[in-house]
């Protein structure tokens, strides 16, 4: 039987026996933040006579279903007082609980924001839930608290260093993660180059990194998925917060709109570096504007009666880099890039057991180039727009089982780079048209405790991907276009099914003790291609088509589990293999004509990854962090790239660690320190030169068969809270950067020098980014 | 100047970050050594091929050094059957000279006389180096080695294709070039740069008829005393001039060339200079010759503002071009 099969099977068995079993009644509702009256995602809730319980879905949901009887139900969430009530379930019971804040603050209080052995428990496995104080507590380069950074100190999350915003998950490429904002996607998670990602860590609620045994109702990428939520408004009261940092400020307004009922965040960001410095940096011999970024969070949320809901969501964020040198007619250069999204949700409550929930999504990346010399200008436009459709029913039979089946409808529009000119007053213009793709799935999943010891989560989806038109597809015997097929909208040039099983499996050893098994298959139907070695802007999403194939990725995780002293202490093994068929490049050639399709420029390979994960963390305590390591190997083989030989892809890392150390001193303060340690990335070295009419040409050795010195850096913290009480709460955050200053690798280049006697030098020169760099921002909130 | 981009993009880090630069050892193995060949046919000329090896990736180099330990001498070289005789400079055709003189921007090559021969023509040029005996440099002209066509049986026409074959260093290396139908320029034009006084914009006046889809190399000299230089930044010493198809007739703008050792002005970057007898060394080409030049323009090495791009040659067995070139000289005066 094939797996695919094996999996419909398994969920069609379960859901059967739910028909003949004994009859039963739900509680449920929503849990509240009762100062804020925002929905509390991942709160336990938990029957104390049963020993058994749930976590509430991402919009505060719970349901639970048993047999009829007198039952303490308890519900609890980090931070916040637990509640319990006694309910005699004879009917069924509808029970919205708002859990107060903690008053009292122990040293035993817990730093994670999630059920204590959720670890061990959940069927879930190679999952990462960032806590948002965490990310905001840790010392961060230039204040600026930061998601990703903060996901790269977790084992098989590796790091390119500064200036890349990429996040490299278990040996996948940054292109290889859906990066999902309210189920909206976002395309490029980097601003300014890289430096920073473009979350706020304001308008942030919850981040969740899921690295392997990815569940059906994701798809579309063969690495992993990073869901990340907004926070959802304050439906009590208004409130503001910021923070005055080194390169940027930020600042969040939330309020009700209508009290109880409806509510509304907005945060912004903006650097204003630039308009300190450009003005001193006009006079330069070579002029540089200091780049700069905003973006803006907006959600708003209401509460339509007691069964629906409806949320949306927003964010826009530019980036614009720039450069002229002056004079009028001199050379300028521009490079403006950014992400819009929104997502408009509405839920419904059918009943104690059905939730039903449906996003419109639209999301736009833009990026050009502009380039101006004399009187000419030039302009290179990429860029990807979604609308899309998804939809999910979520019912919970038994206290034992959570069923969830859904759809997802993405319309994508692709613009390569096309290439605009206007020279002399005339126009020019490439002739490649925008392209368009079709991406459906509808999938199903469901999570049952088997046994006391064993729980699964088996799902499976089923997507389809069609390219289409309406456009023309010009194809070139070399530049030169020999045949032309136009589409009409409705007619594909290519079209793919994908049947990708999913299952997770938990077998319970003790209470402190399980193990996870986690085997995943996706397409990835849209590929992202760069012609450098890291995450630029620049970089250009491309459909599948005739000539791309959809990527396929597949992974199979295997860890243990295990927490020590009343979950003081969680510990994990986890290994992993993720093989990766129709991996995309740009061959060795560049593209040669602005109206070649750029395609024609790709070559196809496989990847493979494997790897063991070990994880130590103190989650309790004044003295809390974890310790990381990944020991991993991630290759490539393309046919076209050094005639099939294999190579390890840049971001192979044998060794990555990370150390996260938080000490809780007293009351107001607290002090922090990160060190992270990572093989050197790998490079193509030059081996020969030759010179041809002038010109040093470089003859290159085997790709990425170079690997530059290791990466490695110290970054201590420290946070003194100035004020906190009911009305008002202010902080100061100092953190030094690389605190000895080590000189890290970012790339290598060759210095070439030559002499009036037709004499040349020759030298590699490595260039470092950033050495110690203290920096102190300022925290408030009223 | 060919990884502008590159350096602008790293004006653009730098000015966000304080990055720190240092000399830095690689433990780079050695790779293949093929044979490199420079080797070309105008149209109305014979053919002229260079011989040579490569060398190391990093260290100091000394081009008489060079010239002496990397010429392969000795070597059997043919071009449509016809063998080609090994010459040194001093011996070449006044039209191969020239050729090479441009292709190779003398100057440059000349650079420890450059004061002395700043003001001389090519031909004096030459004169003074052949005088000056006891010099590194003379040492270089004369081990530059040629292979030339002494029979004068092979004459470069357009439209033709021409199949050259070399052995050498036990190695066959072999390639095939065409030399372009002709499509040559309508005229110069130069306009005054308001903005900035004693500078001018030179635009290309060309006819591109619908089925236009002429390969071009192109570089620029600033007076008869100096060399020509590729402007091989933005792609502005090649063009592939299909995208302008059908237009009908257009101005492009001319770009200014540089020497590897010269720092443009980037406010009037591409800008010729009042005074400056621009000359357009415009020259046809093909397919394969466009791709090796762009590949050669476009490495910027293997950083995150660039790729590693292999240079794509036409020769089995080997590495480097064998081209065939249209050529034309248009010349223009900026007052």
């Amino acid at each position: 039987m094939r797996f695919p099969s094996l999996i419909l099977l398994v969920v069609l068995s379960t859901l059967s026996i739910q028909s003949y079993a004994q009859k039963q009644f739900t509680i449920s509702g929503y849990v509240k933040d009762a100062n804020t009256g925002e929905d509390l995602f991942a709160a336990n809730v938990y029957i104390k006579e049963l020993l058994k319980g749930t976590t509430t879905n991402i919009y505060g949901f719970y349901s639970l279903s048993t047999e009829p009887g007198t039952y303490t139900i308890v519900y609890s969430f980090l931070g916040t007082q637990d509640y319990e009530q006694v309910i005699k379930l004879d009917r069924d019971i509808t029970l919205n609980v708002e859990l107060k804040e903690n008053e009292v603050i122990t040293d035993e209080v817990i730093v994670t924001g999630k059920k204590e052995d959720r670890n061990v428990d959940d069927a879930q496995t190679s999952v990462v839930e960032l806590d948002i104080k965490t990310v905001k507590e840790l010392p961060a380069l230039l204040g600026e608290a930061d998601i990703f950074r903060t996901l790269q100190l977790k084992p098989g999350v590796a790091s390119a260093g500064e200036g890349d915003a990429g996040l490299y998950v278990r040996g996948g490429g940054p292109a290889q993660n859906l990066v999902l904002l309210d189920n909206a996607t976002v395309y490029n998670p980097g601003h300014l180059l890289g430096f920073f990602s473009v979350f706020n860590a304001d308008a942030i609620r919850s981040s969740t990194l899921i690295k392997g045994g990815i569940p059906a109702e994701y798809g579309g990428r063969i690495s992993s998925v990073l869901d990340i939520t907004m926070r959802e408004g304050n439906m009590k009261e208004y409130e503001f917060e910021g923070g005055i940092g080194a390169i940027s400020s930020r600042i969040t307004a939330q309020g009700p709109i209508v009290k109880d009922k409806a509510a509304f965040i907005v945060s912004g960001r903006f650097t204003y570096l630039s308009f300190l410095l450009n003005p001193l940096l006009k006079n330069r011999e070579t002029p540089v504007n200091i780049p700069w970024f905003f973006d803006v969070n907006a959600k708003m949320n209401f509460r339509l009666g007691e069964k629906d809901r409806l949320f949306i969501s927003s964010y826009f964020g530019r980036d614009r880099f720039a450069f002229s040198s002056g004079g009028g007619s001199g050379l300028s250069f521009e490079l403006p890039y950014g992400n819009a999204t929104t997502s408009i949700r509405w839920n419904h409550q059918f009943n104690g057991k059905l939730f039903m929930n449906n996003t419109f999504v639209f999301n736009d990346y833009v990026s050009k180039i502009r380039a101006g010399f004399q009187d000419n200008s030039f302009e290179l436009n990429s860029g990807i727009r979604d609308f899309g459709l998804k939809g999910s029913i979520e019912f919970f039979p038994k206290i034992t089982n959570k069923f969830k089946a859904g759809y997802e409808y993405v319309f994508h529009q692709f613009t390569p780079y096309i290439f605009e000119a206007n020279i002399q007053d005339e126009e020019f213009s490439s002739e490649i048209d925008v392209k368009y793709g079709h991406e459906f799935a509808l999938f199903i999943q469901d999570e049952v405790d088997i046994t006391t010891w064993l729980k699964i989560n088996t799902g499976l989806r089923a997507s389809l991907y069609a390219s289409t038109g309406p456009n023309e597809r010009i194809y070139f015997d070399g530049a030169i276009p020999i045949d032309t097929i136009q589409k009409g909208a409705f007619d594909s040039y290519a079209t793919y099914f994908g049947a990708e099983p999913r299952i997770n499996a938990r077998f319970k050893i003790n209470d402190e003790t399980s193990m996870k098994l986690g085997a995943n298959l996706n397409y990835q139907y849209i590929h992202l291609v760069s012609q450098s070695t890291t995450t630029l802007p620049t970089d250009l999403w491309v459909t599948s088509t005739d000539v791309v194939k959809p990527e396929i990725g597949t992974q199979v995780s295997l860890g243990l589990f295990r927490n020590f002293k009343d979950n003081m202490y969680e510990t994990s093994i986890e290994g992993y293999y993720k093989k990766m068929w129709n991996q995309v490049e740009y061959g060795n050639e560049p593209v040669v004509t602005a109206n070649e399709e750029i395609e024609d420029q790709f070559v196809f390979g496989e990847g493979q990854a494997y790897g063991a994960e070990f994880y130590a963390a103190k989650a309790k305590g004044k003295i809390t962090g974890w310790i990381g390591y990944t020991l991993a190997w991630t290759t490539r083989n393309f046919p076209d790239i050094d005639n099939g030989r294999t190579f390890f892809n840049r971001y192979d890392r044998r060794h990555d660690v990370s150390v996260v150390f938080q000490y809780k001193i007293n009351d107001r303060w607290s002090l922090n320190a990160t060190f992270v340690y990572g093989s050197g990335q790998t490079t193509t070295p030059v081996v020969n030169r030759y010179i041809i009419s002038g010109e040093i040409v470089n003859e290159y050795g085997d790709r990425n068969s170079l690997r530059l010195p290791a990466y490695h850096r110290m970054d201590v913290g420290a946070s003194c809270i100035l004020k906190d009480n009911e009305k008002r709460y202010s902080d100061l955050n100092f953190s030094i950067y690389n605190l000895y200053s080590r000189m890290n690798p970012y790339f290598i280049y060759d210095d070439i020098n030559f002499d009036n006697s037709g004499n040349f030098n020759i030298q590699a020169r490595q260039v470092s980014l950033i050495p110690i760099l203290p920096t102190v921002t300022w925290n408030f909130k009223y | 100047m060919k990884n502008l981009l590159f350096i602008i993009s790293s004006l653009l880090v730098s000015a966000l970050i304080f990055s720190c630069e240092k000399d830095i050892i690689l433990d780079i193995p050695p790779g293949e050594n093929d044979p490199v060949v420079e080797a070309w046919i105008y149209d109305g000329s014979g053919p002229l091929v260079m011989l040579s090896r490569q060398f190391s990736g990093y260290g100091s180099f000394n081009q008489a050094t060079i010239s002496d330990s990397l010429s392969i001498r000795g070597a059997n070289v043919f071009v449509n059957g016809v063998e080609l005789v090994e010459q040194n400079l001093f011996e070449l055709p006044q039209d191969l000279l020239d050729q090479f003189l441009d292709a190779n921007r003398v100057p440059r090559v000349f650079g420890q006389f450059v004061d002395q021969l700043a003001n001389l023509s090519v031909e004096q040029q030459l004169a003074f180096a052949s005088s000056q005996e006891d010099s590194a440099f003379i040492n270089f002209v004369n081990n530059l080695n040629f292979y030339i066509d002494t029979s004068n049986s092979i004459t470069g026409t357009g439209g033709a294709a021409y199949e050259l074959l070399v052995e050498a260093d036990d190695k066959i290396l072999s390639a095939t070039t065409t030399i372009p139908i002709k499509q040559d320029i309508n005229f110069l034009r130069y306009e005054l740069n308001n903005e900035n006084p004693g500078f001018a914009e030179v635009f290309v006046n060309i006819t591109v008829p619908d089925n236009f889809d002429a390969f071009v190399l192109l570089a620029t000299r600033r007076s008869d005393t100096t060399a020509f230089y590729i402007p091989d930044y933005f792609g502005g010493g090649l063009s592939d001039n299909g995208i302008y198809a059908g237009s009908g007739t257009i101005e492009l703008p001319l770009l200014r060339g540089y020497s590897n050792d010269e720092d443009p002005d980037l406010s009037v970057l591409g800008m010729f200079e009042v005074g400056d007898e621009v000359t357009l060394k415009w020259q046809n080409i093909d397919e394969d010759t466009y791709n090796f030049w762009f590949s050669v323009f476009n490495d910027g090495g293997d950083t995150p503002f660039s790729s590693a791009t292999l240079a794509q040659s036409n020769i089995n067995g080997g590495v480097g071009i064998w081209a065939g070139y249209n050529t034309s000289y248009t010349t223009i005066t900026i007052q």
